[in-house]
């Protein structure tokens, strides 16, 4: 398996626009083919990365985006910068608490608990007007 | 199982298609798409799936996502919420055709005692008639 990184930087914003989630989509794509990652490793990551993204283009009126994908020795890292207003994604994942069938407002929260299950080591740093968030897709969805 | 095709509809400029084939004599529904499920077709997708049905007591409705290349977080937030709405008419929604990609999602969402799942929809629709 080949290590590969890779930079995506949307600017400017165009609210959500599909060509640039698409934009998104394809670095993965190329990447993970590139590395020799498996689909499903692909998969995972984008159902997080698409997560994570529609939510600045749609909600936090940032005027840019930037992706960093980082594939080395089979692991996934990702780091996702903006410039909008913050929105603390791992404080609100701390406050989700047991499975979805638990949950009254389970399909409301579904994706903030798709980026729990689905990664480990999320950090969310906000320095200068920019956030930060960087993570881990969880080894069992990066390998076969 | 004898099904009519009633219709197909392209969704969203072509993300997501989706066909709907009735099965009268068994109050089911198969609806299979095919394309992306994801923060643009969502809603199209919730009211389509809702004009179907929409005060039809007990129907039971099979989604076939054999087609589908990509489920976002609010397409599984969609499938959620058919699933309550048609249990509310007692009525009940089963997946069938997850890909394995899908599927991994699927099994880290812990979706199956909401969502239950089958290998096809032939098998989905067998099942559901079968009560």
């Amino acid at each position: 398996m080949r290590s590969v990184q890779a930079r995506l930087r949307l600017e400017p914003l165009n609210g959500l626009d599909a060509a640039q989630i698409d934009q998104v989509h394809r670095l993965l794509q190329d990447s993970f083919a590139k590395a020799g990652h498996s689909t499903a490793a692909a998969y995972a990551s984008a159902s997080v990365v698409e997560e994570l993204c529609a939510n600045v283009l749609e909600h936090s009126n940032a005027t840019w985006l930037s992706l960093d994908l980082d594939l080395h020795e089979g692991r996934i890292f990702v780091r996702i910068q903006d410039n909008g207003s913050a929105f603390d994604v791992c404080a609100r994942i701390r406050q989700l608490s047991g499975g979805l069938a638990e949950r009254s407002d389970g399909d409301r929260q579904l994706g903030l608990f798709m980026v729990r299950q689905l990664t480990t080591g999320l950090q969310c740093l906000q320095d200068g007007g920019i956030n930060r968030v960087q993570f881990e897709v969880k080894p069992q969805h990066g390998r076969e | 199982m004898s099904a009519t095709p009633q219709s197909s509809t392209e969704l969203d400029d072509g993300r997501l298609s989706i066909e709907v084939k009735e099965h009268p004599a068994q109050n089911l529904v198969q609806v299979s798409l095919k394309g992306r499920v994801d923060v643009f077709t969502y809603k199209s997708l919730g009211d389509q799936v809702a004009a179907i049905y929409n005060e039809r007591p007990e129907l039971r409705l099979v989604l076939d996502l054999s087609g589908v290349a990509f489920v976002a977080s609010s397409g599984w937030a969609t499938f959620l919420t058919i699933r309550s709405r048609l249990a509310r008419l007692n009525g009940k929604l089963v997946l069938a055709g997850l890909s394995g990609e899908l599927q991994k999602v699927y099994d880290a969402l812990n979706l199956e005692p909401m969502l239950p799942r089958y290998a096809d929809a032939r098998q989905a629709s067998e099942a559901l008639a079968r009560g």
